[in-house]
């Protein structure tokens, strides 16, 4: 398996193997221009993780599997719209991921977006960013909303 | 940007398939009927800007030390 070396913002250089990286063809929006990613795991910071842009060492965002955190979120997503970015793939082998935003002073606050999810193909290793057409789907929803500030180290 | 007059009823159309009819005039408000083929998405502004702006907020993130443990124990994770 062939590897390279990337920067990254979390972890400065690494190693990855070549066949981690994930398109998303339209980027992710206000981010059109950034199209390979990789997702970069790290057992202290599970289930938190990082999805990683390749071009630009400094755009990294925070990914959760929104389902640990609410089982029952499933977002509203035509099959056209699936169908236009993976082709006639299987429902099955999408994967969909949810980016969390954590504010520097006040990470208690943290929050996911459900509205703005993320649908990778980890089998085409393809994906982007999609709007659930569920307005029950904020791009703000708390995760972490018992905890009480300063439990945080 | 384009701007066009419009009254009720009357439509523009875009490309060679959608079409953007007014369909009802309220106070401030109007109502638009929007014809597209069914690989054209059709959103309110607003929810993509917020998408746009929640991306560059949250592409600032970093994971504070031990976020990922709460994380578990809040949501009855197993670790």
């Amino acid at each position: 398996m062939s590897t390279m070396i990337i920067k990254s913002r979390p972890y400065g250089e690494i190693e990855i193997p070549q066949d981690d990286i994930i398109t998303f063809p339209f980027g992710i929006l206000a981010f059109e221009d950034y199209k390979e990613y990789v997702i970069l795991s790290d057992n202290n910071n599970a289930p938190l993780f990082w999805l990683q842009n390749i071009e630009d060492p400094g755009l990294a965002f925070v990914i959760i599997k929104p389902e640990l955190i609410f089982p029952e979120y499933s977002p509203d997503i035509s099959t056209n719209q699936l169908n236009l970015l993976f082709g006639n793939t299987n429902i099955n082998d999408l994967s969909t991921w949810c980016i969390v935003t954590i504010p520097q002073d006040q990470p208690e606050k943290m929050t996911m977006n459900m509205q703005g999810p993320l649908i990778l193909s980890l089998k085409k290793r393809i994906g982007g960013q999609f709007i659930s057409g569920n307005e029950n789907h904020p791009v703000r929803r708390p995760i972490l909303d018992l905890i009480k500030a300063g439990e945080i180290a | 940007m384009l701007v066009l007059s419009r009254k009720i009823n009357e439509s523009v159309i875009i490309g060679d398939n959608i079409q953007i009819m007014v369909v009802e005039i309220k106070g401030d408000q109007i109502k638009l009927g929007i014809s597209a083929p069914k690989e054209v998405t059709v959103y309110r502004g607003e929810i993509f800007e917020a998408i746009q702006n929640e991306n560059k907020e949250a592409s600032q993130s970093t994971i504070p030390g031990g976020v990922g443990n709460l994380l578990k124990k809040n949501n009855k994770l197993p670790s």
